[in-house]
Formats: structure tokens, sequence, C-alpha cells
């Protein structure tokens, strides 16, 4: 009893703990001939108050935050997957290499343009990217001096060409 | 509310930037592909990537520093090869077919050569006299060949290539792979 009263001055100075809070709720709960005492209708009252309202707001807001959360890590989770799947060289399909049939007739012109003659599709060999690069190149410039040699300068060539966009342009 | 548009939205850009970042591919690149995938037709790419990897290299070999330096302004580098023989009138008619759907509408000739039953053509697209796309076809009673490359340079940096380049030039690359 003596207890319950020491309990009750702490509550109204409010520095009781929760769980010294609870007690007081409990022994007015186990003393029911106390129900009707003002401090037992306080502690009752201010229970109501604290189931009914405040509290909820606080995890409502945090439950929308949380969805928001939830929905931008998946939208950002679908939209790494997408930029991943699309990047994989499954997507952009790389043909297949080595065609048989090509290997065994290869003629002078893809011998001149071809690092070798079983090289196909997509070159993912850095080595073998930069020869083929090389010799390809050589091929289309040799061709291209080749058309030039008879207007001597290559200058001539790009000036009569930007004279012709000019003349598109104005 | 506000803070939560902000970041919807800056989520939003961070989804659809990366896609900002993967080039459109050009008509003539889409066309193709059309050459891929076909029997007797040999297609061989180097990628932008690809080409973004060698120009990293480095070398003090100054004929391979050219073909790196050039490399640095590529995106795209497409051969096809239909190899030229009198049983496979079938599929050259149809690789002619193919070409003659080539959308080259803003593309300009550059020049033409014939040569032994050959004829070479060269159409560019051009930006700034700068070559954005370059088309080369080689049609005839041979080899019908298509040479495709995309990136950003000057006709005259393609040509200075093979001035410092030849059979030797190979032979470097293969000496410095020891």
């Amino acid at each position: 009893m003596n207890d319950i009263e020491a309990l009750l001055e702490k509550y109204y100075a409010g520095e009781t703990s929760l769980e010294e809070e609870r007690r007081v709720r409990e022994y007015f709960a186990q003393h029911p001939e106390q129900q009707a005492t003002p401090d037992a209708r306080l502690a009752a009252a201010v229970q109501a108050a604290r189931d009914t309202q405040p509290d909820r707001v606080l995890p409502q807001r945090r439950s929308h935050r949380f969805k928001y959360l939830v929905a931008c890590g998946t939208a950002l989770a679908a939209g790494i997957a997408l930029v991943i799947t699309l990047k994989q060289p499954g997507v952009t399909p790389a043909p297949q290499a080595a065609l048989p049939q090509t290997t065994a007739v290869s003629s002078a012109l893809s011998r001149t343009i071809l690092v070798r003659p079983d090289v196909s599709g997509e070159i993912q060999d850095e080595e073998q990217a930069l020869e083929q690069a090389r010799k390809a190149l050589a091929y289309v410039s040799s061709k291209l001096n080749k058309g030039v040699t008879g207007i001597n300068q290559f200058g001539k060539l790009e000036q009569s060409i930007s004279k012709i966009q000019n003349k598109n342009k104005s | 509310m506000k803070l939560l548009r902000i970041t919807l939205s800056l989520l939003l850009l961070a989804i659809l930037l990366p896609f900002a970042g993967q080039a459109q591919e050009s008509p003539v690149q889409k066309w193709l592909h059309a050459f891929e995938d076909r029997n007797d037709i040999t297609t061989v790419s180097i990628s932008g990537a690809m080409f973004k990897m060698l120009s990293r290299i480095n070398s003090s070999d100054p004929d391979y520093q050219d073909i790196v330096k050039f490399a640095a302004k590529l995106q795209d580098f497409k051969i096809v090869i239909l190899e030229g023989d009198a049983a496979k009138a079938k599929e050259k008619s149809e690789f002619s077919r193919l070409l003659a759907a080539a959308p080259l509408g803003n593309f300009e000739e550059l020049m033409s050569i014939r040569e032994k039953g050959d004829q070479i053509t060269f159409r560019a697209l051009q930006q700034n006299n700068y070559v954005r796309e370059l088309i080369m076809t080689v049609s005839g009673s041979g080899d019908q060949v298509i040479i495709f490359i995309k990136g950003n340079f000057k006709l005259s940096e393609l040509t200075q290539i093979s001035d410092n380049m030849n059979i030797t030039g190979m032979d470097k690359i293969k000496k410095m792979k020891k």
C-alpha cells in the first residue's frame, strides 16, 4: 500500500518510468475497489488518451516513408537490372564466331582486308581488334589514296566537298 | 512532400541517365545487321568500347601510335564480305538487294574507282568537314565488300594512315606480342 502511494507520488511528479506506470495501472486493475478514486480515474484517462491518439501519427509517417523507400529501392533495382541486361552481350546479338564455309575459300580481297580468314562477328580480343582495324583501315586508305592521286592534293578534294556543303546549306 | 518530389525526380534521373549514355544506332548501323548470321557472308565488327580500350594502349612505336590515335576517334567499325564465286549467284543477288536498300540518303559520294572489274565507291556522312560515317563498297565480278567506319575524323587523317602503314606494320604488331 505504501508502495503504491510512493509510486503515485512519483507518478504525479511525472518521474515514473513506463514500467512503473504499468505497475500503477496493474494495481488499479487488481484492486477494483480503488477504481473509483481520482487516482485511478486519472491513470485510466491518461492510459485511454495514450491508447487512442498521439503515438499513431509517428509510426504512420514512418511507414509512409518506409513505403517510399521500398518503392524507390525497387525502382532503382529494376533500373539497374534493366541496364545490366541491356549491356549484356546476349541482348545485342554478336554473331557466332567461325563460319566454317568461309575458311575454305578465301579470295584475294578478303585476305587483304581480314587478318584471318576465320575471323567473324564482333572481335573481343584487343590485339586482334587492333590488327584487324589496322589492316582494314590500310585497305580503305590505300583505295582512298588511289582515287586521290588523280587530284594530286587531297586538300583540293576536301575544299570542293566543303564548297558543296556550303552550297547545300545556302 | 517537396523533399519527396525532389527525391523521386532525382531517382528517375538516376534510372534514366545510363540510357542517355547509350548511343543510338544510326540507320546504316541498323541496316548492317541485315548481313549478320547469313551463310557465306563474313561480318566482322569492332565496337566503340573496343576502340576506347585500344586508345589507352601505350607504345613507343610511331606507326603503332598513329593507329592508336586514330582508333580513339572511332566508334564503330564493320566489315561485310561476300566472297566472289560464280556458283553463288543467288547469294550475290541477295547481297545486291540488301546493298540497294542501304539508307544512304544523307550520304555524299566522295569518289568512285573502277579497278579490275570492281567498282569501289566511297560515301560519307559529314559534319563540319569531319567524317561521322564512312561507307566503302566494293562490288563487281569478285568479292562483294562493305566497310563501314563510324567516328569523328578528318578524311585526311584516314588517308595518312596508309602512308606509314604497310605489310611491315603488321609484322611490328606481331613482334610486340613476343
